[in-house]
């Protein structure tokens, strides 16, 4: 599959001289000459697609070969691939959507998607999935499940929703300075707990010179640590939350105990993370010992330090809780799908189903993902045996997309997540404790879940 | 008509019965070339602005294109709904009474300083002028390494001379004074103004004051503030204005916190419109923006009949 994409690399440096320049100018000025009749005609056909993403830098030039080779296929349809910035992504989306002359097709995150839908603003793509046959269950369920909003499919995904909290990486180095056993790495909050101990160090005056773990009290950690805990955001049916049950009380005060106990509390924390300049990684910098990220560092690892001798475990469990097991998230922050919005006309939304199609569910999706040697939404890529050939921990992270859940996403999450961050902000900076923020938290957000709720039906 | 009455060969002279077309369309040339200013102005200010009040009666969804009117429903969940709306306007005020007269005095003197005859005058200017044209993004991230607590440059000075370390960005007591201090990065482009009316003050008062025996001080005090005051009255209104609706440095550095300690007005309004969809709330808010600043303006406005001296 790589070499394939590098002769189509080579393919496509194809430098045109002057005299052919000169000879292709012609021949369009020849066409234009023959009147607008045939040109009309061509016209009539073409489908131009505005495909708005954030895949940039690195990644744009393996999106515009994916582009060239689908628009060899279909040459009646021109996509323009249009990366945007990250600066005041929301506005730029919502601005779009809102002015009524939106791109064929956008990238969008897995909370936009359940808010779009929800108002209105997508074209559902169920229609188009029956059409053309294609097979959901190709995709691992916690990718394809928040891709739904009342049964109706508004998107398909690429990368990976899976993969953001399941894992943590290691460095091995620190392990053996440290007198820690490599091969043994933590499993459960106890184990991570010891390890933490011997991998952090301290200045004199307090300051965290080396992190065990990046481990802050935060709303995404809780969060992530809540479902290693046995607990959930919201109830099955979406109508209740449910984060401050006994399972979420007890994740935060294990956080708030942790955080305190090794790093000298939260402010400590983010001290330590302001010290980061952007761009910088602090594991990479072998100051962070043991790192909670996503699937998307190992081609960060690959690009920037090659050498760095590292190992991949999973996200660990309260093994005091029977019911408790490592598993990661997916949908809550991580993970893009692709949509259309709503008002094209049958031609172009058709045109803009046959490109999704092609980043999401050919050949063409694994191959994009295989360059950046992160794992696809579609499991039959990952068995890939290439994955397995760049990638040393291939198995782990095929372990961690199946046993990855779905969080239960809202129209309203935004509001959600933004009160809980609150509290668990307040709780973090001893304001109040983890069961008083977490009951204040889950009050208001359910005010919200509930107004929401009153007002759809 | 008598021949010293009729006019010139080839000078014409308006009909008294019917006025030239190209006369009469003289009139509405100057609608002409204010046209593309009054166009910008009702397309991107007058019906916005009004459009505002309107959506802020109303639940708006801006990607539904739905809009219901709710009276004075997100007027009541500001006041006594939302948790963080009282926050952001403390955050707010307390910014704009300390950044405000900040700015103004420290523009002032700047101004002050670069009058008086030095060498290099011209380059002077220029350097405390160029960081208000430099962007914010550049600039939050400079700002970011001045105020880090481990290895911030403010922080080594201050444990130089022998005090403790300050968590500029990440402590609640502060995070507001932090981006306070940082808004003096841009005073370059008041001090501006303010050696622009400097240099429009007579010399020949200072020359009488100087043949009276007044001091410096007295020259400043009874000369240059009084006559200076229009600039600093208009310097006084920019900096208001623009203080009410500080943004970016928080949205960039802080994101609000740390425990939304510079959760400004703007911030929370761009979160309500951008990120929670609420966009008859942010309305509302812009609304009530507005007339804040209007009612500042306006007040400050009748106090400058107190002090503010015309010549």
């Amino acid at each position: 599959m790589s070499k394939q994409f590098h002769d189509r690399q080579r393919t496509r440096q194809f430098q045109p001289t002057r005299r052919q320049i000169v000879q292709t100018a012609g021949g369009l000025a020849v066409l234009g000459a023959l009147g607008g009749h045939g040109h009309q005609a061509v016209a009539q056909d073409q489908v131009t697609i505005d495909f708005w993403n954030w895949w940039d830098v690195a990644r744009q030039e393996l999106m515009d070969n994916i582009i060239a080779d689908f628009q060899e296929e279909f040459p009646n349809i021109v996509v323009n691939n249009v990366p945007q910035t990250w600066d005041r992504r929301d506005e730029v989306v919502v601005t779009a959507l809102a002015g009524g002359d939106p791109p064929e097709v956008i990238m969008v995150s897995r909370q936009e998607i359940v808010s779009f839908a929800a108002s209105g603003a997508l074209t559902p793509l169920t229609p188009f999935v029956e059409e053309h046959g294609l097979d959901l269950e190709r995709y691992y369920e916690s990718e394809i499940s928040s891709m739904w909003w009342e049964d109706e499919l508004y998107a398909l995904p690429m990368p990976t929703a899976g993969g953001e909290t399941g894992l943590y990486f290691y460095n091995r180095r620190l392990f053996e300075e440290a007198g820690l056993d490599p091969e043994s790495p933590p499993e459960t909050w106890e184990e991570l707990d010891a390890a933490t101990e011997a991998l952090t160090i301290l200045s004199s005056d307090g300051a965290i010179e080396q992190m065990g773990i990046n481990m802050s009290i935060s709303s995404p950690q809780f969060l992530a640590n809540l479902y290693c805990n046995n607990g959930s955001l919201y109830s099955d049916d979406l109508r209740t939350v449910t984060f401050n049950s006994d399972e979420g009380k007890e994740t935060l005060q294990w956080m708030f105990d942790f955080v305190n106990r090794h790093f000298g509390g939260q402010q400590n924390v983010l001290d330590w993370e302001a010290t980061i300049t952007q761009g910088e990684d602090p594991f990479h910098q072998e100051r962070l010992a043991m790192q909670y990220q996503n699937v998307s560092q190992f081609f960060h690892i690959k690009t920037n330090v090659p050498d760095l001798q590292y190992g991949v475990h999973f996200r660990p469990y309260n093994s005091n809780n029977p019911d408790a097991k490592s598993q990661g998230i997916a949908g809550l922050t991580f993970g893009w799908g692709y949509v259309i919005p709503n008002g094209l006309d049958e031609a172009t939304q058709e045109a803009a189903f046959q490109f999704i199609k092609r980043i999401t569910y050919d050949d063409a999706a694994c191959d994009f993902m295989l360059q950046q040697e992160r794992p696809s939404p579609i499991i039959e890529c990952n068995e890939s045996p290439e994955f397995a050939e760049l990638n040393p921990h291939w198995d782990k992270v095929q372990q961690v997309m199946q046993s990855d859940v779905a969080v239960g996403v809202v129209p309203v999450q935004a509001e959600i997540l933004s009160v809980l961050g609150d509290y668990v902000e307040l709780v973090g900076f001893e304001e109040m404790s983890p069961e008083e923020g977490l009951d204040m938290a889950a009050e208001e957000a359910q005010a919200v879940l509930d107004e929401y709720w009153s007002s759809a039906s | 008509m008598p021949a010293d009455r009729r006019p010139a060969e080839g000078v014409s002279t308006p009909s008294t019965t019917r006025v030239p077309v190209t006369w009469r369309m003289r009139r509405y040339l100057g609608y002409v070339f204010i046209a593309p200013w009054l166009i910008g102005f009702l397309a991107f200010d007058l019906i916005p602005t009004l459009s505002a009040f309107y959506y802020s009666f109303t639940d708006w969804n801006v990607i539904a294109g739905t809009s219901n009117w709710i009276g004075w429903d997100n007027y009541r969940e500001m006041f006594t709904g939302d948790r963080l709306f009282w926050p952001s306007v403390w955050n707010t005020i307390y910014y704009v009474a300390f950044a405000v007269p900040l700015g103004v005095v420290a523009g002032f003197v700047l101004a002050l300083l670069l009058n008086t005859r030095v060498r290099f005058q011209g380059l002077f200017r220029t350097l405390f002028y160029l960081p208000a044209v430099v962007p914010t993004v550049a600039a939050t991230m400079v700002w970011l390494w001045i105020f880090d607590t481990r290895r911030g440059i403010l922080n080594w000075v201050l444990t130089t001379i022998g005090f403790e370390r300050i968590r500029w960005l990440t402590s609640p007591e502060w995070s507001k004074p932090a981006l306070i201090i940082m808004s003096l990065w841009s005073i370059g482009g008041g001090m501006v103004i303010y050696l622009a009316g400097l240099q429009n003050i007579p010399q020949d008062l200072y020359e009488a004051a100087e043949v009276d025996g007044a001091s410096g001080w007295n020259k400043l005090v009874n000369i240059t503030i009084p006559l200076m005051t229009p600039t600093i009255f208009f310097n006084l209104l920019l900096g208001l204005i623009g203080s009410f609706q500080v943004f970016n440095a928080a949205f960039i550095m802080t994101g609000g916190g740390p425990v939304n300690s510079t959760r400004f007005y703007m911030l929370h309004l761009y979160e309500k419109a951008f990120q929670q969809s609420q966009m008859g709330y942010a309305s509302a808010m812009s609304v009530l923006l507005f007339l804040m600043v209007l009612a500042i303006t306006i007040f400050v406005n009748w106090t400058s009949k107190r002090w503010v001296f015309y010549g």
